[in-house]
């Protein structure tokens, strides 16, 4: 059929077909558009609120991810989330996307200079603690984004 | 800070330029830089900002008591502290990770929370901080001057738990480096207190192999039956000596007698 004119009939159903199978994308589509300018008018009213001096100013900083104070999902919800697979940072899971890991020592044992080795090998993705050509006892790792994605890690 | 730069720049090599692009440290400098208690509004606001702004992917906060809100051995304090850090960190990115590097319990009865079913309780100050955090690593020192330091996992709620652990201090490239000859367990056991375990001749005998090199060998050794892999090249050579196993010269290999 391929280079064949179709009739009217045949172009009507492959026409059918197409919408049919990219409605969920479509639909994806409306459902983000949605969600941002949900967001716009949100950080709008934020805007409103902040120069507004005589009213009370109210941080959305904390507020939870899918709109609401507190974040909750349905179980599907949860399930369906995209898996990251570049969430991990370092070892199994101790430090990757929002996740948080201390570091506890006593004072001058060497904790920052640990810690500033672990920063430039995350970012350099090298191996943490390791010397060139061993791998570390108890296979604690390095990983990140690929070096050109890096947005970086940052030491406060 | 510039004794701790140079020898990671070295270290990073041709990647320097990544890190040049990617690491900003904020820097002690002025009055307005040393004062940073996460307490005043205005603290909390500009590290905000400067966070904001830069949108890392990561946050690491050392030490944290010098952010923390109030009395940190008081739970209540300790809790403020953690939420403002998570509020402020993740502003404008919930995905950002968290580092805390905090202090620890000090002597031989700190060292020795650091390892097993007490190991969350090593850190200083108020446990809610270990509550909060997803994975926590303690560092001890390994020896008195502090050149070798051993690292063991206090917690990790996403994953699996390392084993502890030996670093050294490499004087010549001035970072640490992993040092598998080091005896953890010798130093848990001598700072626990813990009855020494024997490691003889009879916990090897049986070991299958075939012909292997030294290096190897110990490993196998160690981790067959736990012991330290000096005790295990010693081992080794009992081995040889009551004629359980032989050496071959030629090809430096040890085998079955």
């Amino acid at each position: 059929m391929d280079g064949a004119l179709l009739d009217k009939k045949q172009l009507a159903e492959r026409l059918r077909l197409r919408v049919r199978v990219n409605v969920g994308h479509y639909l994806d589509i409306v459902r983000d558009k949605k969600t941002r300018r949900d967001a716009i008018e949100q950080a709008q009213q934020t805007i409103i609120a902040a120069r507004d001096e005589t009213t009370e100013f109210v941080d959305v900083g904390s507020s939870g991810r899918n709109g609401s104070e507190l974040s909750f999902r349905s179980p599907s919800e949860i399930l369906a989330m995209p898996r990251n697979p570049a969430a991990n940072f370092l070892g199994d899971r101790l430090l990757g996307v929002a996740l948080s890991l201390v570091v506890a020592g006593i004072g001058g044992i060497g904790k920052s200079r640990l810690l500033l080795q672990l920063l430039v090998a995350f970012i350099t993705e090298r191996i943490w603690l390791a010397s060139r050509r061993t791998t570390p006892k108890g296979n604690l790792g390095c990983w990140s984004k690929r070096k050109t994605e890096s947005r970086g890690c940052r030491m406060t | 800070m510039q004794d701790d730069l140079e020898p990671l720049k070295k270290y990073a090599g041709d990647d320097w330029p990544l890190v040049e692009k990617n690491l900003l440290i904020h820097t002690l400098e002025t009055d307005r830089d040393i004062i940073l208690h996460l307490s005043d509004p205005k603290n909390a606001r500009d590290l905000e900002n400067a966070i904001r702004q830069r949108n890392p992917i990561g946050v690491a906060l050392d030490p944290l008591n010098e952010l923390g809100i109030g009395d940190l051995s008081k739970d209540v304090d300790m809790a403020a502290t953690c939420r403002e850090i998570g509020r402020i960190s993740r502003t404008g990115n919930p995905d950002r990770a968290i580092i805390i590097a905090t202090d620890a319990l000090t002597g031989v009865a700190g060292m020795k929370k650091a390892f097993g079913f007490e190991a969350a309780g090593f850190g200083r100050n108020s446990k809610v901080l270990q509550f909060w955090s997803r994975a926590s690593i303690n560092v001890i020192p390994g020896t008195e001057d502090y050149t070798v330091l051993v690292l063991t996992c206090a917690k990790n709620n996403n994953g699996q738990m390392f084993s502890p652990f030996a670093v050294r201090f490499n004087p010549e490239r001035l970072i640490y480096e992993v040092d598998q000859n080091f005896d953890v367990e010798a130093l848990r056991r001598e700072i626990t207190g813990a009855k020494p375990v024997r490691f003889t001749l009879d916990m090897i005998r049986d070991l299958k192999f075939k012909e292997m090199e030294i290096k190897p060998l110990a490993k196998l050794i160690s981790d067959q039956t736990g012991c330290g892999r000096s005790r295990a090249y010693e081992l080794v050579r009992e081995a040889c000596k009551a004629k359980i196993w032989k050496f071959n010269k030629l090809t430096q290999t040890y085998a079955k007698a």
